[in-house]
């Protein structure tokens, strides 16, 4: 016994490694507890590289020029395959990311920790604890709409979590829809730090507005946009060349640019949209799909597109952020958008035209349409309005987010759409769900395959 | 015979006086075994004009001349007096009469000693002693060896069984023997001698043991001690300080080669310095995929690295900590724990007196969790007492690529490519990248390939060994230089600088010993770190020239930069080479063994040792590297700093008796360790000027990262292992573990084994049927072993703050790094053996037959997860169980030292071989695991998942596949998308590890010339070139900007009904599913003589006349020759983007002061 414990003694070594803490020493107090929370606004994962360009080429919003690639251009060939255990699956980006430690594994790490403290303030675990359940909700809500149905993990333990099955689309977001409630109530009105960088209240309300609005549930959506409408926080920006700047009023929440240097969609050397030099096409452009679904004197066509000139060639491109400094993006004014007031009245006009006001949501379409400068819209029926407010929301909404890819899948559109706008699409539209890559399945068995893949 | 060693050869206190001359005349009889055998070396002579020289100074030039070494205590020479000489050609018992004329000295020789001792007893020595005779039956003596007094050395009775062990001065008593008996007397590493008790004739024998030359007999390092073939019961192997210098390699591990059964040597690249891996008797978990070492080199099981007792703190993990061309190759294969700088490296081959390979449960166990891989101990040479000797070698020469890659030239390239947007039905144009068709210029031919790996580099090796003592201290010193140069162009090296020593002390009374080992290295790898470099030997023979006249790097041709013609947007394949990476490393190993006799039998020592390795690393991009652009370009620079630090504690407590027919030793002892590795990474980015780049001072912005990581480990430990009557064996071993590297519920495990033998050719019925069997030894153990090889700190969820690069909102953030894996334990590995040894015709020849059975349940490692668990991997027990039986034989010549004979006739040497096979199998494995849909029960651990290829469709062209479900399928015409099947699909199962391994040794000597060489015969499959050709690396045949190898030109399909053996060209086509298909497994078996030696030994003359003891000049080749069926590329490497084993001719020379 004696000798057993001397022996345990010689073995000792500290707490933690250097450099290094344990969950129950991150969340003992509120600075700590908040680093380890704001680590999720941080992440590559939340940049709109991979949601605005790779949806963006699967829609019909972005071409690939030049040369194929191995990333991107199988999204824009809507040909995605799983991989195998030496080819890439250019999808995975979506699947792995959004689950590892940087986004879900990061928030129920989070929310583990929260869970099991006892010195935080009620006020500051509250806040914490919310944006947690958001963020999550957010990650989930697009892991959904790429792949249909996937596991719902909550857990960091690998021995709960690395067995699931796949869970139906329904029950998550059933589940959402519960974390979002939630999130809201525990969540403030007021921002918890400077600008609209981390969630408050209405960031969750306008994901459980884009949550209803995607499971018809319009009468709910309504009365969701309708809180964040009435709040009297936001305003939409006249300007349309101030939109996505730093503390626009129309932001319900903008990821900070003056973190780390993800990429965005931006103009400057190095960008995928302006080549370097000027002899090789940039590696993508606006489709003319895009181009021709703004109508003249559209301002959106001329204050967030660009073009540029490789040879005799011209190339379009999204002009929404104007930063063109690829060798210090940091020192911009310019934040990354992920909520803003737009979508949010397109939310309601969908929702309104859908129980039968046809009016209401031809209002709330103008108030978009008016600032792009064009005249109002008018619509006569349900079919028209949801012409109206779809066409809307491709022109408003282009390249932001997948914004039309989604659009396209939740409206059961994209096989007449894409059908006929690019030859390869699938007849049986199983382009329209994400494969599930290959190593995925081969380390959890009771994952099963998208069909057509 | 170079050495020798003062010792108090008569001490006073013991000796009866009225004996002494007996004695003397007993000493003569007993030893004249061994005067007959070196009688005819008596001839030496001796020359010498001395004026009243001491006798030790004449001493000394006798023992320089004739090699003869003389015994003697200082006290006696007091009372010497001083000699003339004037000798010319003397006999050398000429010159000692005349030497000892008149001293109060007189001498005897045995063996090649001459033992001094005084002529009359002095006055105190007779009134001490003279009282009591010895009462009948009682039988005195001592026991001598090479280096003195033998403590512990047995002395068996053969009439009677009775026995007993020497005390620390080498004395012993028996009673009761009677006159007509023999005495047998034996220490481990010497020859028995039998000595008839009637020449006692009631005194006091003086017993030389002469050293061994039986390989059985001869000593070898092994875990916590030494040990003899003889009455081992475990599997070892043991490679000599002559074998390892014969081969002119500077990783030591590459010396192993071939040399011992069951051990795999893998080399990572043909680069200086680059990583060598081994294995001991198979893989034991499950790789990522199941490729070759050199492709997915995680977890790939290797043994415990041990030097001169102290477990190496950098073991074989890589030293860099940045890519560099060293660890060339697809990105799967850059930085990874397995490619870069070799910690082993730093040691100097030459410096090394054997190193000894641990390899199932017997001979590991007592290393208990460290050894669940096997031990490799290597063991740095010692002082040897005796005349100082100087040994010089210097050896020099040239080195080149063995077995480089063809690619094709201009014509065939440009045709390929013609072909490939012909089947496209596409004209050539420069928007979809076709310069080399269009632009380039035809009549140019580069040989890219020669370019960057034809060049010869130099090797350069040059060695000082010191070796000494006097009367209780004995001390060795080496120091060693090696340079070895690059194949590609630019002032590249590998500089090594050794410095090795050894000082051993004992007391006067002989119970206290301590011997103090240090080797200081310094390692300065200076290569490029741009690993892209190895682009260039994709790149098409007709792009234009990457470097000017000046030697200034070109970026633009024909108005377009060379970035946007190169397939992987290179902007210049040769500005890789202009961005330095440098590796330093320093390497100290300090060992004290400490010994102190406490009572008869009953020793208690200590080994304390601390290890240290740090490797500086530094890369850096200069601006003049970078091509410039419109935008400002910077400067980049990272510095890297990795300690691995490890201090050791062994307290031991050993208990040797001899008890009758039973010879008993015990051995209880601790271990306590503690590692430390410390990080520090610095990156210094946007330098305005390249001159500024070696220091952060230039850089705008700075980020650092700092970790220093503790990990301890403890272990009880015993061993008890009695022989009976020199026939039957027992040995038991056990041991309980402690860690710091799991949860505290786990923290401690329980290791042992039991191992027993059997010499059955001392039974007397089976030396008379079979009289040419001189030994014959049957053995059996078994045991478990565990292992804690994982990182620290992984029970618990741990969280790293991230530093500058992820501020938000100008707040540091914490990220969780690791999943939540609490439960991890021990790992064990239960392991069963059993061996026969044979020795033929007085063990001129030995047969070693092993075969062995391992089963691994719960072997730690890194468990691959699906990414819904939010990472890669976890820290975890393996959820399968891999078995590893094979069996192996080794024959080996049964004398070692001299080969025998006329050195001017000619002379085989008796020659070894060693073949080995390993079934490794996958027993068990939980269908809930991940690893249910990778790997499959009944298949090796090491095997790969493949699609099964059947071919070219004679149709379309294209390569066909075999779904599971039958149906074929076909390459899709999508760029980068040719593939779609299911998991199912690939299930072909292809093991990748040698299934036979077979290395020889011979050589001839004839006129003072001899020849060794030493070879390996391997039979495995392997990925061919094929692989290189279609992986995604390379892109497949007609791409643009992309040569191949010249042998695929004509292979291809071109037309429907072509029985083509490649799909057709095609500018667009992947072929990248190909890669993962049956059609790039090929038979990779090789026959490989490693290294040819030819030595020349100076006459005795010539070595004379320059004052020299021995001198030699020799020429050697590494990697001599290869016959193989694999086509392109070396059958080891199995990639052409990687640098190929080298071939290095060598010459030099070794002369002996």
């Amino acid at each position: 016994m004696l000798l057993l414990q001397a022996c345990k003694k010689l073995i000792v070594v500290p707490d933690n490694v250097s450099g290094q803490i344990v969950t129950s020493q991150v969340f003992t107090d509120s600075a700590n507890a908040t680093q380890g929370v704001i680590g999720l606004y941080t992440t590559t994962t939340l940049t709109n590289w991979n949601a605005d360009i790779d949806m963006g080429l699967g829609a019909d919003e972005l071409l690939v020029n030049g040369a194929a690639n191995l990333t991107t251009s199988p999204f824009y060939d809507n040909a995605l395959t799983a991989g195998s255990t030496s080819t890439f699956a250019p999808a995975d980006f979506f699947w792995s990311s959004y689950y590892s430690s940087y986004a879900i594994y990061r928030a129920n790490a989070a929310l583990e920790g929260l869970e099991a403290d006892k010195l935080l303030s009620t006020s500051a675990r509250n806040q914490l604890v919310g944006e947690c359940k958001f963020m999550r909700a957010f990650y989930y809500f697009y892991l959904v709409n790429l792949f249909g149905d996937v596991p719902y993990v909550t857990s960091t333990d690998y021995r709960v979590s690395q067995r699931l099955p796949r869970t139906a689309v329904n029950t998550v977001y059933n589940n959402l829809e519960q974390e979002l409630l939630q999130a809201s109530k525990l969540l403030r009105p007021a921002y918890p730090s400077a600008g609209r960088q981390r969630p408050n209240r209405y960031t969750a309300d306008a994901l459980l507005a884009r949550l209803y609005l995607y499971r018809q549930q319009w009468g709910n959506a309504e009365a969701q946009a309708d809180s964040i409408l009435n709040s009297g926080l936001y305003s939409l920006v006249l300007n349309l060349d101030n939109v996505f700047l730093d503390k626009s009023n129309e932001a319900i929440w903008q990821v900070g640019s003056h973190t780390s240097s993800f990429p965005k969609v931006a103009p400057g050397g190095g960008s995928p949209f302006v080549s370097s030099y000027s002899f090789i096409a940039p590696a993508y452009s606006l489709s003319p799909f895009v181009l021709q679904a703004f109508e003249t004197g559209d301002l959106r066509r001329a204050r967030w597109v660009a073009s540029s000139k490789t040879g005799t060639v011209t190339y379009t491109y999204p002009y929404k952020y104007k930063n063109t400094n690829s060798v210090n993006p940091l020192n911009t004014t310019e934040d990354l958008m992920v909520f803003r007031l737009a979508e949010i009245y397109l939310i309601r006009a969908e929702a309104r035209a859908q129980q039968g006001n046809i009016a209401g949501a031809m209002q709330d379409v103008n108030v978009i349409r008016s600032r792009a400068g064009l005249g109002a819209a008018t619509a006569g029926s349900l079919a028209q309005a949801m012409t109206v407010i779809l066409h809307e929301r491709q022109t408003e909404l282009f390249t932001e987010w997948g914004h039309r890819w989604l659009d396209l899948k939740r409206t059961g559109t994209i096989n007449a759409v894409l059908g006929s706008e690019k030859p390869w699409w699938p007849a049986d539209g199983h382009a329209a769900l994400y494969p599930i890559s290959y190593s995925e399945l081969m380390y959890n068995s009771n994952l099963t395959q998208n069909p057509g893949y | 015979m170079k050495f020798n060693f003062v010792a108090a050869a008569m001490p006073k206190t013991w000796l009866p006086p009225k004996f002494l001359l007996v004695m003397k005349l007993i000493m003569l009889l007993t030893t004249i075994a061994f005067l007959q055998a070196s009688a005819k070396s008596f001839s030496q002579t001796v020359s010498a004009s001395e004026k009243n020289a001491p006798l030790e100074k004449v001493f000394g030039i006798i023992e320089k001349q004739t090699g003869y070494t003389f015994y003697y205590k200082i006290e006696l020479l007091k009372r010497s007096k001083n000699v003339d000489l004037s000798l010319k050609n003397a006999p050398l018992e000429k010159a000692l009469q005349i030497v000892f004329k008149d001293q109060p000295l007189t001498y005897n020789i045995v063996e090649k000693n001459i033992v001094v001792m005084a002529k009359e007893p002095t006055a105190n020595v007779t009134n001490e002693m003279a009282p009591n005779p010895l009462p009948p039956g009682q039988i005195k003596g001592r026991v001598y060896g090479e280096n003195g007094a033998l403590s512990g050395a047995s002395v068996l009775s053969k009439k009677t069984h009775k026995g007993t062990s020497t005390d620390v001065q080498g004395n012993f008593t028996l009673t009761g023997i009677p006159d007509a008996d023999t005495l047998l007397v034996n220490f481990i590493g010497y020859e028995e001698n039998k000595i008839p008790v009637k020449q006692a004739a009631n005194g006091t024998l003086f017993i030389v043991l002469k050293v061994t030359t039986i390989a059985l007999d001869e000593l070898r390092v092994i875990a916590y001690g030494t040990a003899t073939r003889r009455y081992s019961v475990g599997s070892m192997a043991t490679v000599s300080a002559k074998e390892i210098e014969e081969q002119h390699v500077s990783n030591p591990l590459e010396a192993l080669t071939g040399k011992v059964a069951g051990l795999q040597v893998t080399s990572t690249s043909g680069a200086p310095g680059a990583m060598v891996l081994t294995q001991i008797r198979g893989q034991k978990t499950l790789p990522q995929y199941g490729y070759l070492p050199q492709t997915s080199l995680r977890d790939y099981n290797q043994p415990l690295y041990v030097i001169d007792g102290v477990p190496f703190a950098a073991q074989n993990r890589s030293l860099s900590g940045n890519q560099s061309s060293l660890s060339a190759g697809p990105s799967s294969f850059y930085n990874n724990t397995y490619a870069g700088v070799s910690p082993l490296n730093s040691i100097n081959p030459l410096d090394i007196e054997s190193i000894t390979v641990l390899k199932d449960a017997d001979a590991t166990a007592i290393y208990g969790s460290r050894a669940a891989n096997g031990v490799i101990l290597i063991n740095t040479k010692k002082g040897k007492p005796g005349r100082t000797a100087v040994n010089v070698s210097i050896n020099t020469g040239p080195t080149t690529a063995a077995r480089n890659v063809t690619m094709m030239n201009t014509q065939q390239y440009l045709q390929m490519r013609k072909e490939a947007l012909k089947n496209d039905g596409r004209a050539p144009s420069l928007i979809k990248g076709d310069y080399d068709v269009l632009l380039f210029d035809s009549t140019k031919n580069n040989d890219w390939y020669k370019q960057l790996l034809g060049n010869t580099a130099q090797h350069t090796d040059v060695h000082i060994g010191l070796s000494g003592g006097y009367n209780t201290v004995s001390y060795s010193l080496g120091a060693g230089f090696t340079k070895n140069g690059f194949n590609y162009p630019g002032n590249f090296a590998d500089n090594r600088y050794t410095l090795n020593n050894n000082i051993a002390i004992r007391s006067a009374n002989n119970k206290l010993a301590l011997s103090l080992t240090s080797m200081i290295s310094y390692d300065d790898n200076q290569n490029s770190s741009g690993v892209s470099t190895f682009g260039l030997i994709n790149l098409p023979p007709n792009f234009p020239d990457l470097l000017d006249n000046a030697g200034n790097l070109v970026w633009n041709y024909g108005g377009y930069t060379l970035s946007q013609m190169s397939k992987n947007r290179s902007p210049n394949y040769y500005a890789g080479l202009r961005q330095p990476h440098r590796d330093q490393s320093y390497a100290l190993n300090e060992s004290l063994h400490f010994s102190y006799s406490l009572l008869k039998g009953l020793n208690l020592e200590a080994n304390i040792g601390y290890s240290r390795v740090q490797a500086d690393g530094y890369s850096a991009t200069p601006i003049s590297s970078q091509a410039p652009a419109s935008y400002s370009v910077y400067g980049n620079a990272n510095f890297q700093t990795r300690t691995n630090q490890l201090f050791d504690i062994e307290p031991q407590l050993s208990y040797n008796n001899t008890f009758g027919r039973a010879r008993v030793s015990v051995f209880v002892g601790g271990t306590y360790q503690k590692n430390v590795v410390a990080n520090g990474y610095i990156t210094g980015s946007n330098y305005l000027n390249d001159a500024l780049l070696n220091s952060l001072g230039g850089a705008s912005t700075i980020t650092a990262t700092s970790s220093n990581v503790v990990d301890k480990y403890m272990a009880l430990i015993g061993r008890a292992t009695l022989i009976w009557d020199n026939r039957y064996i027992v040995n038991l071993t056990g041991n309980v573990n402690g860690s710091s590297l799991f949860g505290p519920d786990h923290r401690f495990g329980n290791f042992g084994s039991v191992g027993a033998g059997w010499i059955f050719s001392e039974t007397q019925w089976v030396k008379n049927i079979t009289p040419w069997l001189s030994f014959g030894k049957i053995t059996a153990n078994y045991g478990v072993t565990g292992s804690n090889e994982v990182q620290p700190y992984q029970y618990q969820p741990n969280w790293r703050a991230t530093g500058s690069t992820t501020v938000y909102q100008g707040s540091q953030t914490y990220s969780p790094i690791n999943l939540l894996a609490p439960d991890f334990h021990w790992a064990s590995k239960n392991d069963y053996n059993a061996h026969l040894s044979l020795g033929f015709f007085h063990d001129w020849l030995l047969i070693d037959m092993g075969g062995y059975l391992n089963r691994t349940a719960d072997q730690l490692m890194q468990i691959q997860l699906p990414s819904q668990t939010g990472d890669s991997g976890v820290t975890a027990n393996a959820p399968f169980t891999v078995q590893n039986k094979g069996w192996e034989i080794s024959i080996s010549p049964g004398h070692t030292g001299q080969q025998g004979g006329n050195p001017n006739k000619f002379t085989w040497f008796a020659p070894s071989f060693n073949i080995s096979h390993n079934y490794n199998k996958i027993t068990k494995i939980d269908p809930n695991s991940p690893y249910a849909n990778v790997f499959r029960k009944g298949y090796p651990s090491s095997a790969t998942p493949f699609v099964k290829y059947v071919g070219v469709d004679p149709a379309t062209g294209l390569f066909q596949y075999l779904k599971a479900d039958g149906h074929t399928l076909t390459s899709t015409p999508f760029p980068y998308s040719t593939f779609i099947a299911d998991i199912g699909d690939a299930n072909q199962m292809v093991d990748f590890t040698p299934a036979v391994s077979f290395g020889f040794n011979d050589g001839f000597s004839w006129k003072g010339i001899s020849v060794s060489f030493n070879g390996t015969f391997v039979k495995q499959k392997g990925f061919s070139y094929l692989y290189s050709v279609y992986s995604a690396f390379s892109g497949s045949p007609g791409v643009p900007s992309t040569n191949m190898p010249a042998i695929i030109a004509g292979k291809q399909w071109q037309k429907p009904g072509d029985a083509a053996t490649l799909q057709r060209y095609s500018a667009t086509y992947s072929g990248s599913a190909f890669a993962s298909s049956t059609g790039v497994v090929t038979d990779a078996s090789y026959l490989r003589i490693n290294n040819v030696n030819i030595t020349y030994q100076l006459p005795s003359q010539l070595l004379r006349r320059l004052s020299l003891t021995g001198g030699s000049i020799n020429i050697g080749c590494q990697n001599a020759l290869t016959i193989t069926p694999y086509k392109v590329g070396d059958p080891v490497s199995q990639n052409i983007y990687n640098i190929p084993p080298q071939r290095v001719f060598s010459c030099g020379v070794n002369l002996t002061f």
